[in-house]
């Protein structure tokens, strides 16, 4: 359950903080990218996988109201 | 002797009420004083069995009812003494008696012939018009002025009450409850004088009246228990948590007017979202109280809206003009309370599918975003590798050109080669050509020497001197 601690909120504004990083730069320092890149590829796969789970969560939710 | 005691205690109770300046109900209910007559009541510890009697009242009233109760039970007792002939003081004669007048209890027509208000109440006498027969009526102002009625000389009214002695001077009369118009005729008139002036007072004004609240759920009720419309309204009331509180009153005639004031001035002080009164359908008489000036006005005043069901076929009772809502049959309150409900359903229908939709479309924008976001960061990484594979390419593409180039230089050296070898002197020797020279000149015809020359013939590996001998041309 560990990994429903992660809040897609601050996953996604942190994702949203990476990509106007590399929109901000000019020329990419790719050490620099290259970490950015591993920390956004982790968040993308964590919010992925959350929202996976909000999905499914929701399309039960979905199902009792409906009946 | 219950049904004697009841009015005893009635009138002591409706004195006590007024002496206090309050309705009678506050001081005791007549379901109470039916309870107190109906046990048998000894002492203060009896009275404390009496559902309707709290410690407040008992230490209030208790040593009264206690005196009235057993003061009946002495009359009793003193009745059989009085069937055994034997004397009785005064006071108890005319309890006694007044004990059983009180089981004459009734409506009384006459004619107005007298009416004078002194203190608290009012003294009026009315008559018979054939015979001119008097009866001496009693009543006190504050129920007077629940009546409703503007007693005039002349008048026909009809007098609801219990004859009774009046212990200190003796005097017989008719203790009255209510007093109430006769005929259609006078009712109408009343009807018609009253509409006009609390239409005047903007009392039945539109903009006066209140929307029912939305999904009502504490519903004060006044009506009949026995009537037929409670059944109606209660059927027709949707399933929708109605918590009811239902005040039994009576709703037939002039006589119905103290019940539902009380019923009104009860609720007031009830948590109720509306009050509901409702009765079936009647003559101008019957109806009478519903046109009550007092009883309208307790409804104007009420906190909470109030919904008005009353039947009625040419003359809509006042109260209906002056409540909020006013539809014309039980079943019709009903479903005005059950239509929020009923609305309630279908919003919440729509609300839950603008969560749903919602939130499905919050979810789809998130997924996007995380798509767009991996698109992007992916673009900028891979632009930079791309710009490496540019360069790649370039230098590749370089080191290509240079390899041409070699090689092409060496195929110009070898062509170099090729051509020097053509041009090399040394070239014909090999092949077993000489070269034949005359001192300097090289010997090319046969012109060029004579007999006895010396020529030189230069060979692939050293040159041979050689003599003339003779020359042929060809």
């Amino acid at each position: 359950m560990a990994k429903n601690t992660i809040n897609l909120n601050d996953s996604l504004k942190k994702l949203e903080d990476i990509v106007k990083w590399f929109e901000a730069q000019k020329e990419v320092d790719i050490e620099v990218g290259l970490t950015k890149v591993k920390e956004g590829a982790k968040l993308i796969k964590e919010s992925r996988e959350r929202l996976g789970e909000i999905e499914n969560e929701f399309e039960e939710i979905k199902k009792q109201v409906e009946e | 002797m219950a049904e004697s005691l009841v009015q005893k205690l009635k009138l002591w109770r409706d004195a006590q009420a007024q002496a206090e300046g309050v309705p009678y109900y506050m001081v005791l209910k007549n379901t109470t004083l039916l309870e107190i007559s109906q046990a048998h009541i000894a002492n203060t510890e009896d009275l404390a069995k009496i559902s309707g009697l709290t410690a407040n009242k008992i230490s209030k009233y208790g040593k009264k009812i206690l005196e009235i109760v057993l003061g009946a039970a002495s009359i009793a007792d003193d009745q059989q003494n009085h069937e055994d002939n034997k004397a009785l003081p005064v006071s108890l004669f005319l309890d006694f008696v007044n004990g059983g007048l009180a089981q004459f209890k009734g409506r009384v027509l006459g004619e107005v012939s007298s009416a004078k208000v002194q203190g608290r109440a009012m003294y009026f006498t009315i008559k018979d018009k054939n015979d001119q027969s008097t009866l001496d009526c009693f009543i006190w102002l504050a129920q007077y002025e629940m009546c409703g009625v503007n007693m005039q000389v002349g008048m026909e009214v009809i007098v609801t009450g219990i004859p009774n002695i009046y212990k200190p001077s003796g005097r017989f009369s008719l203790r009255a409850e209510t007093i109430e118009l006769v005929g259609e005729g006078a009712l109408k008139k009343a009807y018609d004088e009253l509409k006009a002036k609390l239409e005047a007072e903007g009392i039945f004004a539109l903009e006066k009246k209140r929307p029912l609240p939305e999904y009502p759920q504490k519903i004060g009720l006044i009506t009949s228990k026995t009537g037929a419309v409670i059944h109606d309204f209660l059927n027709n009331l949707g399933r929708f948590g109605y918590k009811i509180k239902f005040y039994d009153s009576r709703v037939e005639g002039q006589v119905a007017v103290s019940d539902l004031i009380s019923a009104v001035k009860y609720f007031k002080k009830q948590e109720i979202d509306l009050l509901v009164i409702i009765r079936g359908g009647g003559s101008l008489e019957s109806l009478q109280a519903f046109n009550n000036e007092m009883l309208i006005r307790e409804v104007c005043d009420f906190p909470v809206p109030v919904i008005a069901g009353i039947g009625h076929d040419k003359d809509v009772p006042l109260i209906c003009l002056a409540a909020d809502l006013a539809p014309s049959t039980p079943t019709a309150c009903a479903r005005a309370i059950n239509k929020s409900w009923e609305q309630a359903m279908s919003k919440i229908e729509i609300l839950r599918r603008d969560l749903i939709n919602g939130f499905s479309l919050d979810l789809s924008e998130k997924k996007e975003f995380i798509r767009q976001s991996s698109e992007i960061i992916k673009s900028y990484f891979e632009d930079f590798f791309e710009k490496f594979r540019l360069v790649q390419a370039g230098i590749d593409k370089c080191v290509l050109q240079i390899g041409f180039a070699i090689s092409r230089t060496k195929e110009n050296i070898e062509g170099f080669v090729r051509s020097l070898a053509a041009f090399d002197p040394q070239r014909p020797l090999k092949l077993g050509y000489s070269i034949v020279s005359l001192g300097e000149k090289i010997v090319r015809k046969t012109a060029d020497v004579k007999a006895g020359d010396i020529i030189d013939i230069k060979v692939l590996d050293g040159k041979i001197s050689a003599g003339v001998k003779a020359k042929e041309k060809e």
